[in-house]
């Protein structure tokens, strides 16, 4: 199977796995107490407003009804729906909300990355010193911490003491500011940046620093393990051996040979990672108002707004899909015997 | 002509240079250094627009909020008093039998796009709310039977029955009864990111749901100018978030919900200024299910009326300064208001009392009375697990009763409620208009408080609260202090503290009005910037 053929199987799977997902979200939020229209009760609305209401939704259908008439929706007419009580469609907040995600995502791999490669090529290079044990240490506690808790601790300590702000993408004013760019992308970075507006810019990268370092020290702990027991074994090889006694010296050979072996596992690894990333995502979003994807399924599960939460979800799943499969494309240039 | 390079030339120079660094200089010496005003003002809070900005739909506090700030009705809440004051009304006559009225409106009052205000208008406004019956729509659906121009500044309505007149008034100048411009407005839902055009101090500049709203002052408003230009409303997903952003200054004002305890920190720290004034949003108060075991043994609510000391959450919760303790469902400040709970079972617990009706019930040391308390964290106030747990300590205090604390997040609580598995719980109520049917009616009468699930039920109360609204002042007052009465002796729902406002804001801040009109008014507030 060549690669072509093999891209396109997968892009086949994807509905397939869609599927199943959104099969299985749709029935959790159906066990979760309460619908859309809770939000609604407890005040004076008549009965028959609310009813009204609960009707307009479909609501009041049998759930299996409810069910085949939202995979319509879905796959057939590729309407992700509207909120259930404001009645703005759920793509459009998707639209709006996916760049603050994919800038967390990828700010804080590159962090994680920085973090990660850095300690496990060190604690290689070092190998019977001190520091690979200080290293497995701290990448066990990073990893088993919660994310929202690292976010806590730097808000705590480094934010609150230097006075930086820790909530939103940008100062209030800006936020305003930002929808009205002459370049809009909804990506901050590049609409200021393009627009010449570089005030806002620094108070994005102000605003950026503490939830991507949160999320990225999250997922350093398993970057560095990685790459040290990849490099580790690399370093073992005959191959590193034979290089060693060429006399070559012993960080050439960490990066020549250590690093571009343990590559792959590396990839596999961050492939893996896109999931994790996401989830720790919705945990840093709320914990840091970053107004993304992750608050927007925080706020539906709060809410019990079906279609909010079914949204983000298929989103998530795509973009996963997406990653793993960028990911086992790229197999085939890091390792040239990689063939499909 | 002096050549150039000449002397005089250079000495021109010179002296033209000298007299605009002179006059650049003087100005910024000279500059009056009476404060500026900013002209923008961001407001940080942690409600959100349920629904939409269209008056006939929102019902949240902040969506209705800000329709208040964008639009007005023929009478309003006179800032700093609890009086009903025309506003675009100029006056008013009611018919002997109290069932007609006319009202003459404002011939100066224009539209944002510049369309002058006629009855015509108001009468098209009410007929869109009433027909699109939104959520709402009651409020003056239940009032008006008809209403008609009789001229191009008059209109004359026809009551359902004949109402007292501040009853009247006070639906009247609720935001669904708004005046929207018949020739923008459709007949339909006007959905987010857009709202109508109304008559008010300020117009929508843009909305991005969920991040922030900004509006601007409307240039055709026949009012006084917004003291602020431009005003900034973001939404912050909790108190923490909201308190980082008050305190690192990127927001000017923060008004609901901060923790208490996060104010009296603040306080502590002296950076921040806090503006407090007397509050109805939410009073709050516990239900109880008479139809439950035990619960529908009166004994048993009473006892449960004489243990809870109202006095230990307002001091240990909201520092004694942030909310009053509450014995009725009437607010302190509304017509008819009377401290019935307090007179019953007194200001401070009544253990011994207490224990007598638990003994009566059949309870004792040996059997007590085990039961669950229900609470959810977010909705209302961030300390509410603080105040379950005094509740519970309260009610333990007699020996006698056991106290599970239970909590759930909102769909989960009203579920749980709705479908009438839970016993005894916390509810907060936000007023719709400010009248004291609207703290009575939705509670006892039995034809109006089913989505309650207290299953309370007294033909006497239904018909003295079905008599108040139709007697005169004097007469209502009494027939309210007998509902009152009636309702503590039953004591299905317990009244426990209405919460006080408070503005956390930058010290520069300044103009902020918290009354018992509930409404903050951005056109009042203003940052002053030295220099």
């Amino acid at each position: 199977m060549g690669l072509k053929e093999y891209v396109f199987s997968r892009i086949l799977l994807t509905p397939v796995m869609l599927f199943i997902l959104l099969t299985f979200v749709f029935l959790l939020l159906r066990v979760l107490p309460g619908d859309p229209i809770t939000m609604l009760e407890g005040k004076n609305i008549p009965e028959d407003v609310l009813a009204r209401r609960r009707a307009e939704l479909g609501l009041d259908k049998p759930i299996y009804v409810q069910y085949i008439d939202y995979l319509y929706s879905v796959f057939v007419k590729l309407d992700l729906g509207e909120t259930a009580l404001e009645r703005v469609p759920v793509a459009y907040l998707i639209a709006v909300r996916l760049p603050a995600t994919i800038e967390l995502a990828v700010s804080s791999t590159i962090i994680a990355a920085l973090i990660g490669l850095s300690m496990g090529l060190l604690s290689a290079r070092y190998q019977y010193g001190r520091l690979p044990y200080a290293v497995r240490v701290y990448s066990s506690v990073v990893y088993s911490i919660p994310v929202f808790y690292i976010g806590l601790l730097l808000q705590a300590f480094l934010a609150k003491p230097l006075g930086m702000p820790t909530t939103g993408r940008l100062s209030p004013i800006n936020m305003v500011l930002a929808d009205s760019l002459p370049v809009r992308t909804g990506f901050i970075f590049l609409d200021s940046l393009l627009s010449g507006r570089l005030d806002i810019l620094s108070d994005y990268l102000i605003h950026l620093l503490l939830p991507s370092l949160t999320l990225g020290i999250y997922l350093s702990g398993v970057f560095s393990r990685v790459t040290y027991l990849s490099v580790e074994d690399a370093m073992s090889q005959e191959y590193t051996q034979a290089a060693r006694g060429r006399g070559l010296r012993e960080w050439t050979i960490v990066k020549r040979y250590g690093l571009r072996n343990a590559l792959i596992p590396i990839l596999t690894m961050a492939g893996l990672q896109v999931a994790a990333l996401l989830g720790g995502a919705v945990l840093t979003e709320t914990t840091f108002n970053w107004e993304g994807i992750g608050l927007l399924v925080y706020e539906g599960i709060l809410k019990r707004d079906y279609a909010i939460v079914q949204g983000a979800v298929t989103i998530y799943a795509v973009l996963v899909s997406l990653t793993s499969l960028i990911v086992d494309v790229l197999y085939a240039y890091v390792d040239p015997r990689v063939r499909y | 002509m002096a050549k150039p390079g000449s002397k005089k030339t250079t000495l021109a120079v010179a002296v033209a240079l000298i007299a605009v660094v002179a006059v650049i200089a003087a100005y910024f010496l000279l500059a009056p250094k009476a404060p500026k005003v900013k002209n923008v003002i961001v407001i940080g809070t942690t409600d959100n627009v349920q629904t939409t900005l269209d008056p006939c739909e929102a019902y949240d506090y902040l969506g209705v909020n800000i329709i208040q700030n964008m639009g007005e009705g023929l009478f309003a809440y006179e800032p700093g008093t609890a009086k009903l004051v025309n506003k675009l009304a100029v006056s008013y006559t009611v018919s002997p039998d109290r069932k007609v009225w006319d009202i003459k409106i404002r011939t100066d009052a224009k539209f944002q796009d510049g369309t002058p205000l006629t009855a015509q208008a108001v009468v098209w406004s009410w007929e869109r709310t009433i027909k699109l019956n939104q959520d709402p729509a009651f409020l003056i659906g239940d009032l008006i039977e008809k209403a008609e121009a009789i001229s191009s500044d008059t209109v004359r309505v026809y009551l359902k029955q004949p109402f007292e007149e501040t009853y009247v008034k006070s639906l009247l100048a609720t935001w669904v009864a708004f005046p929207v411009n018949p020739k923008t407005t459709p007949m339909d839902v006007v959905k987010p990111p857009n709202t109508v055009d109304m008559i008010g101090p300020y117009k929508l500049a843009s909305w991005k749901p969920g991040e922030y709203i900004e509006l601007v002052a409307n240039p055709n408003y026949y009012g006084e100018k917004p003291k602020t230009e431009r005003v900034i409303i973001r939404f912050y997903k909790d108190a923490q978030s909201l308190r980082l952003a008050v305190e690192n200054g990127e927001v000017d004002v923060a008004f609901r919900t901060l923790s208490p305890a996060d104010v009296k920190d603040i306080m502590a720290k002296g950076a921040l200024q806090v503006v407090s004034g007397p509050g109805i949003a939410p009073i709050r108060y516990m239900v109880i299910n008479v139809n439950k075991e035990p619960f529908n043994d009166k004994r048993v609510r009473q006892a449960i009326a004489y243990l809870i000391d109202r006095n230990q959450i307002v001091n240990t919760v909201y520092m004694g300064t942030f909310a009053q303790p509450l014995y009725s469902m009437v607010p302190i400040g509304f017509l008819g208001h009377k401290d019935s709970f307090k007179e019953r079972y007194g200001d401070k617990p009544n253990v011994q009392a207490a224990r007598q009706l638990l003994v009566q019930a059949g309870f004792s040391e040996s059997n007590p009375l085990k039961m669950e308390l229900w609470y959810t964290p977010v909705r209302y106030t961030p300390a509410e697990p603080d105040i379950a747990a005094i509740i519970k300590q309260n009610l333990e205090a007699s020996g006698m009763i056991k106290v599970d604390l239970k909590s759930a997040d909102w769909a989960t609580y009203r579920s749980l409620f709705k479908q009438e598995k839970i016993a005894v719980w916390l509810l907060g109520w936000f007023p719709d208009f400010l009248d004291s049917d609207n703290y009575v009616r939705p509670f006892y009468h039995s034809g109006a408080n089913g989505w309650l699930h207290v299953n309370y039920q007294n033909p006497t109360i239904d018909k003295l609260i079905d008599e108040q609204v139709l007697q005169p002042t004097e007469q209502r007052i009494k027939t309210l202090a007998q509902i009152q009465d009636i309702a503590a002796e039953d004591a299905p729902i317990i009244p426990l503290w209405q919460e006080g406002q408070f503005a956390v804001a930058q010290k520069n801040v300044k103009g902020i009005v918290l009354d018992y009109s509930q409404i903050f008014r951005y056109w009042l507030i203003y940052a002053e910037v030295s220099g």
